[in-house]
């Protein structure tokens, strides 16, 4: 899986590559059928954080460039479709099992939706206007 | 960063779903919906969806982490 970019160089999207790479790897181990359920669970929760670490370091602590943008929205569409699949092959065989680190199925689903805001968040369709607009509405303007 | 302290419950509990154990996050995504379902009751917004809600206040949670990022640098720093 790989997203096209033209406006910086390589090296600048290694964050993103790596991302990339862990979706990769957990694709490949699944259709192998490697590992257990429980490991393909394990290994989506920690693509997100791999995923969060990128988000803060190329979105919030620095001006997103498109391409930074682009990955962010592909790789969250990807991370979604995973725990969709997830819930889905989970629902349809009884669950999860008892586990050591105590992962339920509703963890999964309160993940899913996280995953979720984060794309309202990051891309969804309010203009900034309508945005500032609602956000005074709700809390009557920020106070700072 | 003095904001609406409303706001200021639902940007942490929003950054505590995000960071914590997978074994919590049924607990922390509870007490979001909880918070977001107050907040827009009592602004009479009800009509407004919950993941509506996480566009608009997207700002305030970016500035939220920012600010959260620094103090843990600056914790880590003063360890060193």
């Amino acid at each position: 899986m790989s997203v096209q970019t033209d406006d910086i160089p390589a090296s600048k999207l290694a964050q993103w590559q790596a991302v990339g790479l862990i979706l990769d790897q957990n694709a490949r181990d699944l259709q192998a059928k490697r590992y257990g359920r429980l490991q393909e669970v394990i290994s989506w929760f920690k693509a997100i954080d791999l995923f969060r670490r990128a988000e803060m370091e190329r979105l919030i602590e620095r001006k997103p460039t498109p391409s930074d943008k682009r990955y962010h929205k592909t790789w969250l569409t990807a991370l979604i479709a995973e725990g969709e699949r997830l819930l889905t092959t989970l629902r349809q065989n009884g669950g999860l099992p008892r586990n050591q680190p105590g992962i339920k199925l509703s963890d999964i689903e309160a993940t899913l939706e996280e995953l979720y805001d984060t794309q309202a968040e990051w891309h969804g369709s309010l203009s900034p206007e309508c945005r500032a607009a609602l956000f005074k509405e709700i809390f009557d303007g920020p106070k700072s | 960063m003095a904001r609406n302290p409303e706001l200021e419950a639902i940007l942490q509990a929003r950054y505590d779903l995000e960071t914590c154990e997978p074994s919590q996050k049924t607990q922390c995504r509870a007490r979001l919906d909880l918070l977001v379902n107050a907040a827009l009751s009592k602004s009479g917004q009800k009509n407004l969806s919950s993941r509506l809600f996480m566009e608009i206040t997207a700002e305030a949670f970016h500035d939220f982490k920012l600010a959260r990022r620094k103090e843990e640098r600056a914790r880590i720093s003063r360890l060193r």
